[in-house]
């Protein structure tokens, strides 16, 4: 007689606890700063979104908003790519050029052309295209 | 017969388990108890444990002069039962269980092994007395606290229940969704009912209505009962073979209705914040749970730290650079200031400088928040030391060098005054529950790649409650040069590349390891931790 299978592993992916559906980043969320030099939405944030008095009305802003929106869906917000220190910012881009340069490999030769004339000005080109991108 | 000793009829004589005395009860034994005095709510707890192999628990049913004062089962490891009564005088306890057993080579019918029992009297109790329910105490770092399993029990001492109106006490649940349900029985009544948020936060119950019937007389006992609707899962604590509920701290008694009223806010903000924030909206009626701050916008360290953007920072300040912030400030903040469990200090400046320092943290501790401060560990005096010492304060403290030289190149020539300073602090927090809690923060740069080992050794040094790494701000390509204790710093060359970065992450496991200090990256920042990493306990 066969014996029966071991038991399935209890899954530990925290989706019991609630542990899932989170925004790409819960800082603006979670955190707030009413700082002497402006109202910042995260610990890295760069720029300020408002005046230290204006805390009350810009914790609902349409710029939070609008980081909130993108962060919500998985994506970095044009103002988090203003805030290149910080490290979800790094990670995610480091990410997102893996990814590009994994796909490269296969690239038809208009793009090879492209990826040249990009490294011809110093890559200002990807970055301004990058910028209206995530825009 | 020994007047002093309770045990009648029914007993075995005293034995020892490991160095610890007990003594077997047959089927039934007695307990006398004379000259109790005046007639008052009192409470029988019995120290007791079962060696039944492989059945269920016996049952022990109690009676007081015939009475009955209930039941209950003796679980596996010594655990305290309580049975509440009223009574004074002299009161006979009749002990009696369902079944007994023979070891073998042991002719003698054994019931359960008794460490303990005696009679207390609720009213004269200074401290809680944990019954049933509990794990030893514990710390995890930032409260000590005793994990409870599905059911608790504890008295509560009778004079301070009486007097004061609201009980308070931290809680941690490791669900995130406030799907855990602490409920509270207090003298046999339902007096709470709290969807328990994630990680830390403290609970204010209102013991008012048990208050009115203490006036009428002695006939209720201040037993708390606590009960949670679901365990922390199994799976996410293998290695701990534990029924576990939640964590509970210290219970401490107090008459604050605005502290009362707040801590009610929070919990439903932190709750709410939550929702808000898994199902994506943008407009949100929550308010943060963690509050960034700005105390006090000067430093002491002048010319600035060769990596500050001091000027840069003040310019952006402008009108406001001079604005004062300090306890009124703070509470005028109103639904940020309640929300928040952390506030974190986010000055360009030394927040030690601030002359209202002690009055800012008593507010914050007294309104149950931990506040994080970051520090040059240029401003240890005694004022300052006072105002830090027993207060749930996080201490960053910024040193990023570990020898007087290559501090001269990051600051100043002041090394030699820090470590004593700092030793003072770590000797002071000891004699108060240590806090601040210490963390050590080096920034790796190309100036003080080599100082990491001897930094281990500082942080063992002072019992640094954890040593952090933090990142050189990334500013693309920063034209900062300054020269510094014959040292020339450049920006953008003081930066690691990830080769480097990960080469030192690997030294710092390593160190880590041989000097038993713990490390907290703030490389990961944003990640948040996977609940099947979270350590369960620490016994």
């Amino acid at each position: 007689m066969k014996a029966k299978s071991a038991a399935k592993p209890a899954a530990i992916d925290g989706e019991d606890l609630g542990y899932s559906g989170f925004p790409l980043c819960r800082e603006p969320w979670e955190n707030y700063y009413i700082l002497r030099r402006g109202i910042l939405p995260c610990c890295y944030g760069n720029p300020i979104i408002g005046q230290m008095p204006e805390y009350a009305e810009v914790w609902n802003s349409a710029e939070i908003q609008e980081i909130r929106r993108y962060l919500s869906q998985g994506k970095l917000s044009p103002y988090c790519l203003k805030s290149p220190g910080c490290p979800i910012v790094q990670r995610v881009l480091a990410q997102n050029e893996e990814v590009a340069g994994s796909r490269s490999k296969n690239l038809p030769r208009g793009t090879v052309v492209l990826k040249a004339v990009n490294r011809l000005f110093f890559r200002l080109p990807g970055k301004i295209w990058r910028a209206i991108k995530y825009r | 017969m020994d007047m002093s000793s309770p045990y009648g009829q029914g007993w075995f004589d005293w034995e020892k388990q490991d160095i610890v005395p007990f003594r077997w009860m047959s089927r039934e034994a007695d307990l006398h108890f004379r000259g109790l005095g005046l007639p008052d709510a009192r409470c029988l707890y019995i120290v007791a444990r079962h060696l039944f192999a492989d059945q269920p628990s016996p049952k022990l049913e109690v009676f007081a002069d015939g009475r009955s004062l209930g039941e209950a089962l003796i679980p596996a490891q010594f655990t305290i039962l309580f049975f509440p009564f009223t009574a004074g005088g002299d009161v006979s306890i009749t002990l009696r269980l369902d079944r007994v057993h023979s070891a073998p080579g042991d002719g003698r019918a054994l019931g359960v092994m008794v460490q303990e029992a005696d009679v207390i009297s609720v009213n004269t109790l200074e401290r809680p007395v944990y019954g049933a329910g509990w794990y030893d105490w514990e710390t995890d770092g930032t409260y000590s606290f005793r994990w409870m399993g599905r059911r608790s029990e504890v008295v509560l001492p009778g004079k301070k229940a009486q007097s004061r109106r609201y009980l308070t006490f931290p809680v941690f649940s490791d669900f995130y969704d406030s799907s855990q349900i602490l409920t509270l029985s207090y003298g046999g009544r339902p007096v709470a009912e709290w969807p328990v948020i994630h990680g830390w936060g403290f609970y204010s119950c209102d013991l008012a209505p048990l208050q009115d019937r203490w006036k009428g007389g002695f006939d209720v006992i201040p037993l708390l009962e606590l009960r949670v609707n679901k365990l922390y899962p199994a799976k996410y604590h293998a290695e701990d073979g534990r029924e576990l509920g939640v964590r509970i701290g210290l219970l401490e008694f107090h008459d604050d209705e605005a502290w009362h009223a707040d801590s009610a806010f929070f919990r439903e903000n932190a709750r709410k914040n939550y929702e808000e924030m898994r199902a994506g909206r943008t407009e949100l009626q929550s308010f943060p749970q963690s509050l960034g701050i700005d105390l006090f916008g000067r430093c002491n360290i002048s010319p600035p730290c060769v990596y500050c953007l001091w000027d840069r920072m003040k310019e952006m300040e402008g009108s406001h650079v001079d604005t004062v912030v300090d306890e009124s400030t703070l509470e005028s903040y109103g639904p940020f200031f309640r929300s928040a469990r952390f506030l974190v200090n986010c000055s360009f400046g030394e927040p030690l400088l601030h002359p209202r320092l002690g009055e800012i943290l008593k507010v914050c501790a007294d309104r149950k928040k931990v506040v994080e401060l970051s520090s040059n560990g240029q401003a240890f005096t005694d004022r300052t030391i006072k105002a830090l010492v027993g207060k749930p304060v996080n201490l960053y403290i910024s040193l990023d060098a570990a020898t007087r030289e290559t501090y001269a190149k990051i600051r100043n020539d002041r090394w030699d005054d820090i470590i004593p300073s700092l030793v003072k602090l770590h000797e002071e927090r000891k004699k108060a529950g240590n806090f601040p809690r210490i963390f050590l923060v080096f920034i790796p740069m190309r100036v003080n790649a080599g100082d990491l080992e001897e930094y281990f050794r500082l942080a063992r040094r002072i019992e640094a409650d954890k040593l952090v790494l933090r990142p050189l701000l990334f500013l693309g390509k920063p034209k900062i040069q300054r020269d510094r204790g014959g040292y020339h710093f450049d920006y953008a060359q003081e930066m690691l590349s990830r080769e480097e970065l990960e080469a030192l992450f690997k030294n710092a496991d390593r160190f880590s390891r041989q000097y038993g200090v713990t490390v907290a990256s703030q490389f990961d920042f944003g990640k948040t931790e996977h609940p099947s990493a979270a350590k369960a306990t620490a016994p």
